[in-house]
């Protein structure tokens, strides 16, 4: 029998009380498209942004805000079509009422989506239209822009089947209400959820895990949900990197289209007011709600108290929860109280995985800490350096050919998966190090007593190192290392990389943006140089690239002796939509340009010119009036506290500490240092150079160290607790 | 014709059906009886093509009903808890349905609406229940199918629309292929309408038999007779499906013709014999406590 269920007549019949949805995701099209469009415009022109500037902000428009703006409308539609047409599958009565009628159960399936993409796509068509027309109104109409709206009108469709389908897809498989609206809310936030659970074990458990998203990680916290898939989609499309993801959103809706049209077809009428309709779905289901929520209160009961009685707990939370959810699932599948331990084997199934899980992160039998990729598969590194304190601070700035410039910010380890920013390249002793890093991450975690470290284990830098590898994939980890292997890291990573290159890429940019060189000198104090001579500035920077381009890797890890702060500004930027509506309206797209880099004795042309300003170049040129030293003893919890404190004002002890001391050089974990000179107002912190430190002070670090030293309360306290076992 | 072969359905552990098998003819209106939970629902439901059976098959004029629309065109489907859909009037249903059988009689709708008093324009919410179960028998009427599966409809009819509806029945068998199947727990409503009727008692089919062949072949006959060997003998004669003793009076319920039965009580001379009028019900007391049922705990 030929039904005429897709015929106009019919649509406009069962439309009848249910035209409120077309007319509500109206409202929201014209919201997400016009308005938002005649809202923009009205404040770039208000603005006084030039036309070409105007041009290409509309353009983006198409691409970014009308995007992101739609999805939120594609969203609530997909979710209000799902419910409104699979809905009576909930209501045994509905169920009878459709299901007798004289038509296959395919031409229903495809009937209700064709109506559910109707009341989407007609006022989607609309309001899209009506968009182009303002825009052409106001003048942006070319063939760019048309092509741009099409692709968004594709791209909005199959992102709207891809969340359609989904709720199709779980009303389909589950009997009641209740379980559907649980079951929604877990398609759309199950993933993300369970990548923040695993990524809190990571940095709970493991030493040297990394804050950053990448891998299976970052698929299951951006990407792992549909909605977060079509909103990471729209992230990258605004930046032209879509490809792969436009491909995963394709398959993804056409599998989970023909699973929901399965779950439809195969669902038998007789199922409505079960929780899950398939039986095997409740099995699946269970298990991976009450693994997860097993860890998850596990975790919560970890980190309640304080290091003493976390394992017992762990576990206690663990098994609690585990329990706990279980039985709840239980209770809800069969609405029954009694049922809260029935499907024991399960239970016991679903616990003997939460133990297995807890036991990988606890013991990491799967060598997370451990893992350093094989040298032939590595294709480079990129090494952190934000909180490396002996290295500079810089910015990343390349010229392009019509005169503007690129700036990068020194975040580069967070970027993408390729290897861009600073690229330390590969080396044999960049792998060297890297072994030797990774070799002492074991003794150094050992070495926490109790959450405090143990002695010669406290003056380690936290490095976060990306290894890319030839796969395609990054890897990121986070390691404590000691002063020896950074260094050897970092001299490979100057002599192989391109550390060197962008570090100093500041030096050459134009002359004309300079604006200011303030230089920092031994004494620690800091003075604007060269303010009235802007050639004499100029030159000091020649002579520090000079410089620069002659020094190896062992001069740029040497004890430095002054510092420079340049700042350049009106720099001009790239023409891109985020760079105009980063720059002030009306103004020409401009950036600035930082950099902290510190100068060395060998660094002879720049020390030369430094000279001539008269401020001290070395300790020989400073008058010292007194160098206070404060040693740092331990207290019965492991806390580093005051100790003594000697001032040493001498002439013999003022010459021996002024072989030692450099303010660039990072403070001992159990000695503090400040000097106070003859012109200077404040005492002024310092650093020692450890292989000159005269006797008598060693002697008394030895002391401290050993505990021969009384402590006082004082509220300078280190702690190296940072919640790890 | 309807035939239904061995069907059985299973919820969960309970069996609503059980290895059910059925013949409904062409052009004669088909009561099922049950008590509540006998399996009616469920059978007709399967009969709608809404439920696949576990085992066994039902067809429709030969062919298939579940998931097929050829076989289910041939079948209105009238459930005993209806849904409308919101805000619909009847000429919305109207406009629905015309839409999945092709055959539908919008003019006969038209006219029944009016012979049964009821507005086409009103909205359906507003409607008794008792209107709403005739909006559905003019519906399963007018759709123009061959097979309308009534579950109990007439259940909430007043006695003028029961009636009514009888009349109407009766006025389509007449007129054009039309086998209406009437599901009801309650013997008495069915009594008068009813060509055939389907026993049905925990899931499974107690009996299927021809009404009129029922009542030729059942009598009840209360008589006098003379002495105790007598009624022994007529006893062992007649095919007795019960007897009774009221003081002297003999009630006997035997199978077999009227003049069979009168024939064997005259040939013991009785003081005095006179046949009684069987309802139905009697006829399923009767038939279904032979087959070791207590049918009066099941239906009534």
């Amino acid at each position: 029998m030929k039904s005429k269920i897709y015929s106009s007549d019919y649509v406009k019949t069962t439309s009848k009380g249910q035209v409120w949805i077309p007319v509500f995701l109206a409202i929201g099209f014209l919201m997400a498209f016009p308005v938002s469009e005649l809202m923009a415009l009205g404040n770039w022109f208000g603005m006084n942004y030039e036309s070409s500037q105007i041009e290409l902000l509309y353009e983006r428009m198409w691409t970014q805000r009308f995007m992101t703006a739609g999805l939120m409308v594609i969203f609530a539609a997909a979710l209000i079509n799902g419910i409104n047409n699979f809905w009576y599958l909930y209501s045994s009565k509905k169920v009878d009422f459709y299901h007798s009628l004289p038509v296959k159960r395919p031409q229903m399936f495809w009937h209700k989506t064709y109506v559910g993409v109707l009341y989407y796509f007609v006022p989607y068509l609309v309001m899209a239209f009506l968009s182009i027309c303002i825009g052409a109104m106001r003048g942006f109409f070319s063939l760019k822009l048309m092509k741009l709206a099409v692709v968004m009108l594709v791209l909005h469709l199959l992102m709207y089947l891809l969340l359609y389908f989904s709720v199709v897809l779980v009303i389909c498989m589950t009997g009641n209400i209740l379980m559907g609206t649980l079951c929604l809310a877990a398609v759309f936030s199950y993933g993300p959820v369970l990548g923040r659970l695993i990524s809190l074990y990571q940095s709970t458990f493991f030493d040297t895990f990394y804050e950053t998203n990448y891998g299976l990680l970052k698929i299951l916290e951006e990407e792992g949900s549909p909605f977060f898939l079509c909103k990471s989609f729209l992230d990258r499309y605004a930046y032209g990197e879509y490809g792969t993801l436009l491909a995963v959103i394709v398959v993804l809706m056409v599998l989970i289209g023909a699973a929901s049209y399965f779950a439809y077809v195969k669902r038998p009428s007789e199922s409505t007011g079960k929780s899950m309709i398939y039986r095997w779905s409740e099995i699946v289901i269970r298990l991976m709600v009450v693994i997860p929520s097993g860890l998850g209160v596990g975790l919560i009961f970890y980190m309640l108290p304080n290091q003493q009685g976390r394992i017992v707990w762990w576990i206690f939370g663990m098994l609690a929860g585990t329990v706990l959810v279980h039985g709840i699932i239980e209770v809800v599948y069969q609405m029954d109280f009694r049922k809260f331990l029935s499907h024991k084997l399960q239970l016991v199934l679903a616990a003997a995985v939460v133990a297995v899980c807890a036991l990988v992160f606890k013991k990491d039998l799967l060598g997370y800490d451990t893992y350093l990729p094989a040298y032939d598969k590595l294709e480079g590194i990129n090494v952190g350096m934000d909180y490396i304190p002996f290295n500079d601070n810089f910015m990343y700035v390349e010229k392009n050919d019509d005169g503007t410039y690129k700036i990068e910010e020194n975040t580069w380890i967070n970027g993408m998966p390729e290897l861009k920013g600073l690229n330390a390249g590969l080396s044999q002793d960049i792998y060297s190090s890297l072994e030797s890093i990774v070799a002492e991450q074991e003794p150094y975690m050992a070495a926490y007593d109790d959450g405090y470290v143990s002695h010669g284990f406290e003056d380690r830098y936290i490095i976060p190192i990306k290894y890319a590898l030839k796969s395609g994939e990054a890897v990121y980890r986070e390691y404590r290392v000691g002063q020896d292997n950074m260094r050897k890291l970092l001299k490979a990573c100057y002599e192989e990389g391109t550390l060197k290159e962008r570090k100093f890429a500041f030096l050459n940019i134009e002359d004309k943006y300079l604006q200011w060189v303030r230089g920092t000198f031994c004494d620690g104090e800091s003075y604007v140089l060269f303010q009235d001579d802007r050639d004499k500035m100029t030159a000091l920077l020649e002579a520090l690239k000079k410089d620069t381009e002659e020094a190896d890797a062992d001069v740029l890890l040497g004890n430095p002796c002054a510092s420079l702060y340049v700042q350049y500004e009106n720099i001009p930027l790239e023409q891109s939509a985020e760079n105009i509506l980063s720059s002030a309206p009306g103004m020409q797209n401009t950036g600035f340009v930082y950099a902290n880099v510190q100068i060395y004795p060998e660094f002879k042309r720049t020390l030369a010119l430094l000279k001539e300003t008269g401020y001290p170049i070395s300790m020989d040129d400073v008058e010292l009036e007194y160098v206070r030293v404060t040693y740092l003893v331990k207290d019965q919890d492991g806390n580093y506290i005051q100790g003594e404190t000697e001032k040493y004002d001498s002439p013999k002890e003022l010459d021996d500490f002024k072989k030692c001391i450099n303010y660039w050089i990072h403070e001992s974990s159990n000695i503090s240092v400040s000097i106070k000179t003859k012109n200077g107002r404040d005492e002024i912190s310092v650093g020692l150079i450890e292989d000159a430190i005269p006797e008598y002070i060693q002697a008394n670090m030895e002391r401290a160290e050993n505990g021969e030293m009384q402590g006082e309360v004082s509220d300078k306290e280190e702690t190296f607790d940072d919640g790890k076992m | 014709m309807i035939e239904i072969k061995e069907c059985t359905k299973t919820f969960d552990e309970i069996r609503a059906v059980n290895q059910v098998s059925l013949d409904i003819g062409d052009r004669e209106v088909f009561g099922l009886v049950g008590s509540n939970g006998a399996g009616k629902s469920t059978l007709l439901r399967m009969t709608a093509g809404i439920i696949r059976a576990d085992s066994g098959e039902i067809l429709i004029d030969g062919t298939q009903v579940y998931e097929n629309d050829m076989a289910k065109g041939r079948v209105f489907y009238i459930s005993d808890d209806s849904y409308f859909p919101a805000n619909y009037t009847p000429q919305d249903l109207l406009r629905f349905y015309k839409n999945y059988y092709l055959g539908f009689q919008v003019q006969r709708f038209s006219k029944l609406m009016k012979q049964f008093h009821l507005d086409e324009k009103r909205k359906i919410s507003t409607f008794s229940k008792g209107m709403k179960k005739q909006l559905l028998v003019i519906l399963g009427v007018s759709a123009g199918t061959k097979y309308l599966l009534c579950d109990e409809t007439f259940d909430g009819l007043d006695p003028v629309m029961r009636q009514a509806v009888k009349s109407l029945f009766a006025s389509e068998i007449m007129n054009r292929e039309f086998t209406p199947v009437i599901a009801s727990h309650n013997l008495r409503e069915l009594e008068d309408i009813c060509d055939h009727v389907g026993l049905l008692h925990q899931g499974g089919i107690l009996l299927s038999r021809d009404l009129e062949d029922m009542k030729f072949h059942i009598h009840k006959v209360q008589c006098v007779l003379s002495d105790k060997e007598k009624e022994k003998e007529l006893a062992k004669e007649l095919e007795v499906l019960k007897i009774q003793h009221q003081g002297s009076l003999l009630l006997i319920t035997a199978r077999g013709t009227r003049t069979e039965i009168m024939e064997r009580i005259r040939s013991k001379n009785p003081l005095f014999c006179e046949v009684l009028p069987l309802t139905l019900e009697e006829i399923f007391i009767s038939e279904t406590e032979v087959a070791g049922y207590e049918i009066k705990n099941l239906l009534f």
